[in-house]
């Protein structure tokens, strides 16, 4: 178990918003008992962004659903903001691989209904949802419906979606997984952009290194069935980043170590 | 589903039970309709598009919640599509329902026509039970059209009826 130890406020100064700790889970997939995470121990310290890289099928999305409290661990525990959460909904803000907009809903309206679900008053989440449209470029585009817009500005939408909900933690599923290689390097740019003006908890599962590396403070990386915590990296990269860093000779070297792990040739468990 | 099982069979039962009045007609009209449309709604709420379900789920909305901003919308175009599938399949219950038991209405008239060997009486029923079936239908599919675009707007329409 490498990580994380102790308990927030601890050594090093910002608290933890999010820790899982040693967390298990298990299924019964045809009759066999199936191994998904083996006491995973990760988390995230206020105004941190951290990224959860694994290949698939490794149990990435079992862990969101155990953080956001659809599903209960075997073993382990989830805390958020301090608080030992285990199982409950309603902690974090979330967006997904599919943009998941509401389709008879208008941009602005699928906004103000997410933030009201988290009990954010009308009033005040008409008025948050129009002035971030704005603010974020998308102000044009807050009256029409969801079908009409392209794959990115959808992403964008659910991102915002994400970001104005009063949770101690945003939880991005492989949010750009769906997307074509130009929309996608445009959209870490953005992502970059948005995080670095607003500084939010932040925990990004995906399986491309580079938008890992790229868009964390550190980064913990799995290794396959049953998952564990292979390793936990800290990115180098000074802030305020571009995607300039891709060409920097370290990033090639992090890149090239975080693949060694991810195949497996690096058993180096602390 | 429900429209295969012949509700009309219950048409004489319900002459038994209620006599010749509008009543028997009326339930009769009932079951034929209900069925169908709360069944194809029923299928239209575990149809509510799953992504949206696990959305809703990991940012904590109730029961309830899911409910109102997702199963209800989503099923509304099963709702209005039931709706239209059982507009003309009402009208021609209406009408077996009159000629099983009744003093007046078309059905009457009809079956009254063809004992007589009347084929113009027969025409004439037939012809208003057309138009009347396609009247029913035409409305059902306006409304159809007016309440998925005030209720749904934006939405692409559902196609199919579920249960149908």
């Amino acid at each position: 178990m490498s990580g994380l130890q102790g308990s927030p406020g601890g050594s090093g100064g910002t608290p933890w918003k999010l820790e899982v700790v040693s967390v298990s889970k298990r299924y019964m997939r045809d009759g066999k008992p199936l191994h998904v995470l083996d006491r995973i121990s990760l988390g995230v310290r206020e105004g941190e962004f951290v990224s959860v890289v694994g290949p698939s099928g490794s149990g990435k999305s079992t862990l969101f659903r155990l953080i956001g409290g659809v599903e209960r661990p075997d073993a382990g525990s989830i805390r958020i903001a301090g608080r030992d959460v285990t199982g409950q909904r309603g902690h974090i803000s979330y967006m997904p691989q599919q943009p998941a907009l509401f389709p008879w809903l208008t941009v602005r309206q699928n906004i103000v209904s997410a933030l009201t679900i988290a009990r954010v008053e009308r009033k005040r989440a008409v008025r948050l949802a129009e002035e971030w449209l704005e603010r974020v470029g998308l102000g044009d585009v807050a009256g029409a419906y969801p079908h009409e817009l392209s794959g990115g500005m959808q992403q964008r939408v659910s991102f915002l979606r994400a970001l104005l909900m009063p949770r101690d933690v945003m939880c991005l599923d492989e949010p750009f997984a769906a997307l074509d290689a130009l929309t996608r390097t445009r959209m870490q740019a953005w992502l970059l952009m948005q995080w670095e003006a607003s500084r939010r908890s932040v925990l990004l599962v995906t399986h491309s290194i580079e938008e890992a590396v790229l868009l964390s403070d550190r980064i913990y990386v799995l290794g396959k069935s049953p998952a564990t915590v292979r390793r936990e990296i800290r990115v180098p990269f000074p802030r305020p980043r571009s995607q300039d860093i891709w060409t920097d000779p370290a990033f090639t070297r992090l890149r090239a170590d975080i693949l060694a792990l991810l195949e497996g040739n690096g058993e180096h468990d602390d | 589903m429900s429209q295969n099982v012949p509700l009309i069979a219950l048409g004489p039962l319900l002459m038994v039970w209620f006599g010749f009045g509008l009543l028997p007609k009326m339930i009769l009209l009932v079951l034929v309709r209900f069925f169908p449309v709360a069944w194809s709604m029923l299928a239209g709420l575990q149809h509510a598009e799953p992504q949206l379900r696990e959305y809703l789920a990991m940012i904590g909305a109730s029961r309830r919640q899911t409910f109102w901003r997702l199963e209800l919308p989503a099923s509304l175009p099963y709702f209005f599509s039931g709706l239209k599938l059982t507009a003309a399949y009402s009208f021609s219950t209406a009408v077996v329902a009159e000629w099983l038991g009744s003093g007046r209405g078309i059905g009457y008239f009809l079956v009254l026509q063809s004992r007589g060997y009347k084929t113009t009486g027969v025409f004439a029923a037939i012809l208003c039970i057309v138009a009347c079936s396609l009247l029913l239908y035409g409305l059902a599919a306006g409304v159809e059209r007016i309440g998925l675009r005030r209720l749904r707007p934006g939405a692409e329409r559902v196609k199919g009826g579920g249960a149908a």
